[in-house]
């Protein structure tokens, strides 16, 4: 479990995290979603004690990270996977890292099998994709075999097939009862990855909720309906309090009244229709209405 | 949780850990090959020049060749130090180091600890090899000591400690200035700066020098100690002074700096006042003007919002024509 409480941190004048209040539970991949600079990556330095908040607090597993010993063994976490000596192998890197945690050989070289990196184990990093670089990363995660886990944007610089991957990978340490929390700024990848949603923006939560819900609550929720005699419906929907709005090829797009009560409303005043089709918006547009009003005035700032 | 882990335990740890770090880059071999063979070899020219000057005198100090041709590596190990902590600084790796081992002090500690060990060997292999290189060439010219001679050994001990005291001394400069030129520049400027100032007329030449580290070094494996600076024991503890003083300030910027290398952590620095308690910390911080927020001066938080995912080529007209090349071939 990660609690974040009133966390602020600035940096000189720059405030990047204001003020924020979240908990990660295990069982779910949590996704941690924001735009560029809204403040994941600090939050989640913070919550390493790589660096020290402001004000707030930032506790794992309900004690603070700086008080931790060995801590490997019950945080993982993939910051940035290009911080690395360019010179070690793989196997050197994994293995000092394992060792300032009592961990031995073995399991090094057990997660350079499960992260497929056992081939080039003693080829040197400065060859490394950045694709190899992020499964080595992971590998340093999953070193402790930790029952809290964090990525910093894990699936930058990965194929197609390194990014299903990931997903599944992410979704089995979930599923195993760990606590997943994964920051993205790709929404699309969210959708498919995430249980739970913490959207911020400008350091601030804008919402903590499901990602199912978040799409729901979107104000872009709306019934597209095609029927004949269009203008007549219109009318009739619109008296029952619903907003109605045409679109260009003669559809309307009803905010406020539910499908089956639309198709009630039709047949009950003996209108054909010919279309009656639920849409939900994606994620990104479910996000994109969260996030607009700071994204705007972040845009007409000079 | 798991039983509690002995102190002694997580201590081999993190020396384990950053004894893989140092044995796992080439730069450790380089660096050791270079402060080792280059005094050796100094040492036997010096001896040779030594030995076919006129007038057939005995030199100054038959240990000073030793300790001089040792003020050559004195820069590969200093690089040797500094690179410890910079490298980690500067691709971020310390992030991973201070994470797995948050007792930022264990991990200063560790490091000093496995480059001294590592330079205070090659210190003693280059002041034992040298001296004898150096009687041997010495000796036909009857000019040589032995190392059975009261004072001999202890000097020749004490000349192989140079190397050692300057490696941890970089050691601790690289973690205070967390960048490989800045600090290897900052090692070349408290060993070389104060030396020069030994130079000025007496007595304030002597005054300075006494304090330096070169000279504290020097009359610690003098035969013949210079009678205007400290005596040799005195001297010894200036020499261990400045690698002492080093790691100190280090200890204490180390947990009290944002494990993060970046131009927002530089302004946080300058305008927090050093070891606050968090309370009054956030107290000041509530003074300030949210400027975040301020659409007026909105533009540092707004710079961060808007700074690219990745670097890459500017779209559109930006991008440099491509045409050069094929007036070129």
């Amino acid at each position: 479990m990660i609690e974040v409480d009133h966390l602020v941190k600035r940096f000189g004048a720059v405030t990047a995290v204001d003020g924020l209040s979240f908990t990660v539970r295990p069982g779910h991949v949590t996704g941690f979603l924001g735009p560029n600079g809204a403040g994941k990556t600090t939050t989640m330095r913070v919550i390493l004690g790589l660096d020290a908040p402001t004000s707030g607090t930032a506790r794992v597993n309900e004690k603070s990270y700086a008080g931790l010993i060995r801590p490997l063994h019950q945080v993982g976490a993939l910051l940035d996977a290009s911080a690395l000596h360019p010179g070690r192998t793989a196997t050197a890197h994994l293995a000092s890292i394992a060792q300032s945690n009592g961990i031995g050989r073995p399991r090094v070289a057990e997660m350079l099998r499960l992260t497929g990196l056992e081939a080039v184990a003693n080829r040197r990093l400065k060859g490394f994709s950045l694709g190899m670089k992020q499964r080595l990363g992971i590998a340093v995660a999953l070193l402790g075999d930790p029952p809290v886990l964090m990525f910093d944007e894990p699936v930058n610089g990965l194929d197609t097939e390194g990014i299903a991957w990931i997903r599944q990978f992410m979704r089995a340490l979930a599923a195993d009862g760990r606590t997943v929390l994964v920051s993205s700024h790709l929404m699309s990848e969210m959708a498919q990855t995430a249980d739970r949603l913490i959207v911020i923006g400008r350091g601030r939560l804008i919402a903590d909720t499901t990602t199912a819900q978040l799409i729901e609550s979107s104000t872009r929720s709306d019934v597209l309906v095609r029927s004949p005699r269009a203008a007549e419906l219109a009318d009739l929907i619109k008296a029952r309090g619903a907003t109605v709005k045409p679109e260009e090829d003669g559809g309307l797009a009803v905010t406020g009244l539910d499908a089956p009560a639309i198709g009630d409303l039709a047949a009950e005043h003996g209108i054909a229709v010919h279309a009656l089709i639920p849409r939900s918006p994606s994620l990104e547009e479910a996000y994109l209405d969260l996030t607009g009003e700071s994204t705007d005035f972040r845009a007409a700032t000079p | 949780m798991t039983a509690p882990v002995p102190l002694a335990v997580r201590a081999r740890d993190v020396l384990t850990s950053e004894w893989t770090k140092l044995r796992s880059v080439r730069s450790t071999y380089w660096t050791l090959l270079v402060a080792v063979a280059t005094p050796i070899g100094i040492s036997a020219l010096v001896a040779v020049v030594l030995s076919h000057a006129p007038g057939k005198q005995t030199p100054v100090d038959p240990l000073l060749p030793g300790l001089i041709s040792q003020e050559y590596a004195v820069l590969a190990v200093g690089v040797l130090g500094v690179l410890a902590f910079s490298t980690e600084y500067g691709t971020g790796l310390i992030r991973t180091t201070f994470a797995a081992v948050p007792r930022r002090r264990a991990v200063l500690a560790a490091k000093a600890a496995v480059i001294g060990a590592l330079t205070l060997v090659a210190g003693e292999v280059v002041a034992f090899a040298s001296f004898a290189l150096v009687q041997a060439v010495l000796s036909g010219k009857h000019l040589g000591v032995s190392l059975s001679r009261p004072g001999v050994p202890g000097a020749v001990l004490a000349g192989g400690l140079l190397l050692f005291v300057v490696a941890t001394m970089g050691v601790g400069l690289g973690s205070i200035v967390r960048h490989t030129a800045g600090g290897i520049a900052a090692l070349v400027g408290l060993i070389f700066l104060p030396a020069i100032l030994g130079v000025l007329p007496a007595p304030w030449g002597a005054r300075i020098a006494r304090f330096t580290l070169l000279d504290a070094a020097r009359q610690v494996t003098a035969l013949h100690p210079a009678t205007d600076l400290f005596a040799p024991a005195a001297s010894l503890l200036v020499l261990l002074a400045w690698p002492a003083l080093t790691l100190l300030a280090a200890a204490f910027l180390i947990t009290r700096r944002d494990a993060l290398k970046t131009f927002f952590y530089r302004t946080a620095t300058r305008s927090r006042a050093p070891a606050t308690s968090p309370a009054s910390r956030a107290s000041r911080a509530r003074d300030r003007p949210p400027c975040g927020r301020d659409p007026a001066s909105a533009t540092p938080a707004s710079a961060i919002a808007r700074r690219p995912a990745r670097p890459g080529p500017a779209p559109g007209p930006a991008r440099p024509p491509k045409r050069v090349l094929g007036k070129v071939f």
